[in-house]
């Protein structure tokens, strides 16, 4: 009998600690927290043909990416939100620059990867680097200069 | 002879140079660093036809302008992407508010051109007010005074 009495005590303690474990899991789904954002500042001053060292984004948090173009002739403005998926691939999706703002989007890994256009002419695009990594490219046959910022 | 050798040394002197201008060129591009963003954050509460103070967005740099309308009934949500080239235009890519969002993009430097919706109804939106500046403004044929608020992040 008293075997018993404790099997239901061990029961009804288990029974207990299911629910605070369930309940802490759902409560912890709920948390959030005020943060202060981060940025990352790339200027690019491109030759005719050139590509921008390597930009690696923070991976698995959406990341704001917007760039300018300030070229006289050729000032554009282009935006994407960026999923970047380790080892693997990135993945984006926003706004080309004027002229032509259209949406982009997509995923990728292979180099070369049109991501989004930055200038009016559509001659300087961000494009996916490696499976972690993008790069600004200049395909005008001038130098190109501008600003890329992330937030994230 | 000895001025030939001059000439020589003097152009391998400009190629070493030309070289570390070139490289240091290229570093350049890979310089980046994490830090805070910049935020400024402008509240406006505006009668039928009314417009806000002018807004200056910082120059020459991407910058994230995200709007919305809490009015009860005409509540929205517009942002873009945009370039401020000083003495000269705006220039901007992004979405309207629903409910018909669509893309909107132009660039201008003549006021009343509009930017964004940031309402349901499409009757508050962001104007340019210069080649400088733009304005949050509550149409005319607006049936409500309109609250909310604009974000800037660059």
């Amino acid at each position: 009998m008293q075997a018993l009495r404790r099997i239901s005590t061990f029961a009804r303690l288990f029974a207990a600690v299911c629910v605070t474990v369930v309940t802490f899991t759902i409560m912890a789904h709920a948390v959030q927290t005020v943060v202060t954002p981060n940025a990352l500042y790339v200027t690019y001053s491109l030759a005719a043909g050139a590509n921008s060292a390597a930009v690696t984004p923070a991976s698995s948090t959406p990341v704001l990416v917007m760039g300018v173009q300030n070229n006289t002739g050729y000032r554009g403005v282009g935006e994407v939100t960026l999923l970047h998926v380790p080892s693997s691939f990135l993945e984006w999706t926003g706004i080309e620059s004027p002229y032509n703002a259209a949406i982009t989007s997509g995923y990728s890994g292979s180099a070369g990867t049109h991501i989004v256009y930055l200038d009016y002419s559509h001659l300087v695009d961000i494009q996916v680097h490696t499976a972690d990594t993008f790069i600004i490219h200049n395909g005008n046959t001038i130098a190109m200069s501008g600003h890329v910022t992330l937030v994230w | 002879m000895k001025r030939f050798a001059k000439v020589y040394r003097l152009t391998r002197f400009l190629l070493a140079a030309t070289v570390a201008t070139v490289t240091l060129a290229v570093t350049v591009h890979a310089i980046a660093s994490v830090t805070t963003p910049n935020v400024a954050a402008y509240s406006y509460s505006l009668a039928p036809g009314a417009s806000s103070a002018s807004i200056n967005p910082v120059a020459s740099q991407p910058v994230w302008v995200v709007g919305v309308q809490n009015s009860l009934g005409y509540r929205g949500v517009g942002r873009v992407a945009l370039l401020h080239v000083p003495s000269s235009f705006l220039e901007w890519t992004g979405i309207e508010s629903p409910s018909a969002a669509a893309i909107t993009s132009g660039f201008s430097g003549t006021a009343g051109t509009h930017i964004v919706y940031l309402d349901y109804s499409h009757y508050v939106d962001i104007e340019v007010a210069g080649t400088d500046s733009f304005v949050v403004k509550n149409s005319s044929s607006s049936p409500y005074t309109a609250t909310g608020v604009v974000t800037l992040l660059w």
